[in-house]
């Protein structure tokens, strides 16, 4: 597994692997609580792992914490500049900022959360992300881990469930692929993207493990776009149980999706994304020797939603899966790098 | 060799509209990169907003 990195601004070293440990335990351990009971403040468990924290790694913990904040419910454009055009006048505290649970463990972690988010904060959530978000920090953590577990793998039935077992499920779920919609795009940014056959992520992109969640984005207005990350490296920071909105299941990832296949179909909002498609072109092909790409510009020129001029060039029985007034919809599927 | 007055303008036309075609390309490619760089931000910065 790839080791974390602390980041420049305080020291060269790698991050405790107990503080990535800590980190995913509090993120297993928190999934399945109401969240009635999580506003109430942290589970035992939680407050277990937590607590046997050493001061340094407590440092270390929080800063994950503020970065992330910062980045999901944060001012974006101040975490992308590094806190450059922070204005005194507007800085919430950090009450405001942090989710139930996020302010709940930073508490515990002796962080008051009544101070003012500062310019340095967001600069050093902007570094920070720069270094954990396109490594993978996501760790499994097995029933036994919990501090109240027993101390053998239990099932009642079979006698045969364990960590074994729910290791391999994580491998084969989790994060090993991950979802990002779009919409309103302009057709340039579009026209970029087709062109491209490593599409650059940025420094912190808000992914989700959910695809029902990219799609309801995606489709909330024309054009719309969905990736569809396979993420065999695990890389991210896991932000589903800290992010304000948990309802996201949001991972965060730095780097670049290496383009395979591209659809091209009308937006359904229950569809999958990879039925009725309408035109499919090779994310690795070049522009200039893809005639599939080619077609899809066209398509996006005659209109963002699917009009009468869509129909007429690709025909009666090409477009019959092409609903008229529907979005159009492009499906990228790739890799991260 | 011998060249004449319109000979020479020719020759002067035909450099001239090479380079301008030259400069005119270059152009064409410095705006299409532009044009790429502000589309790829554009795209790293809807990225970056949450799916809320």
């Amino acid at each position: 597994m790839k080791k974390l990195q602390e980041g420049p601004f305080d020291s060269e070293s790698e991050m405790d692997p107990k503080v990535r440990k800590a980190f995913a335990m509090v993120n297993r351990f928190m999934q399945g609580i109401e969240p009635r009971a999580k506003d109430e403040g942290v589970p035992d468990a939680v407050y277990e792992v937590l607590t046997k924290l050493s001061d340094e790694e407590k440092k270390g913990f929080l800063k994950i914490l503020k970065s992330l904040t910062l980045l999901t419910s944060g001012n974006v454009e101040l975490v992308r500049n590094y806190g450059k055009g922070w204005n005194p006048r507007k800085s919430g505290r950090w009450k405001s900022v942090f989710s139930n649970v996020s302010g709940s463990v930073a508490t515990l972690l002796g962080f008051d959360i009544n101070l003012k988010v500062t310019a340095e904060d967001y600069k050093q959530a902007s570094m920070h992300l720069d270094q954990i978000a396109n490594r993978s920090n996501i760790e499994f953590v097995g029933r036994n881990e919990h501090p109240y577990a027993s101390t053998k793998p239990e099932d009642i039935e079979s006698g045969k469930r364990g960590d074994k077992r729910d290791l391999a499920r994580y491998e084969g779920e989790e994060i090993s692929t991950l979802y990002r919609g779009l919409n309103s795009l302009p057709p340039s940014v579009v026209k970029y993207m087709l062109t491209t056959k490593n599409i650059q992520l940025g420094r912190a992109c808000s992914s989700s493990v959910n695809p029902d969640i990219a799609m309801a984005f995606a489709g909330k207005d024309a054009i719309s776009v969905l990736f569809v990350m396979k993420n065999p490296n695990k890389l991210g920071l896991d932000a589903r149980e800290f992010s304000k909105f948990e309802l996201e299941s949001e991972i965060i990832i730095k780097g670049s999706l290496e383009v395979e296949t591209i659809y091209l179909k009308s937006f359904k909002r229950y569809d999958s994304p990879f039925a009725n498609s309408i035109i499919k072109a090779d994310g690795q092909e070049s522009i200039f020797d893809s005639a599939n790409k080619q077609k899809m510009i066209e398509m996006m020129e005659l209109g963002t939603r699917v009009n009468d001029y869509h129909l007429d060039e690709l025909g009666q029985f090409a477009a019959r899966n092409f609903e008229k007034g529907r979005s159009l919809f492009f499906v990228f599927v790739g890799t991260i790098k | 060799m011998k060249l004449t007055k319109t000979q020479i303008k020719q020759i002067i036309k035909e450099e001239l509209e090479q380079v301008m075609n030259e400069v005119e390309l270059e152009e064409q490619e410095a705006l299409r990169e532009e044009a790429d760089a502000s589309a790829k931000q554009e795209l790293i910065d809807a990225l970056s907003q949450p799916m809320k």
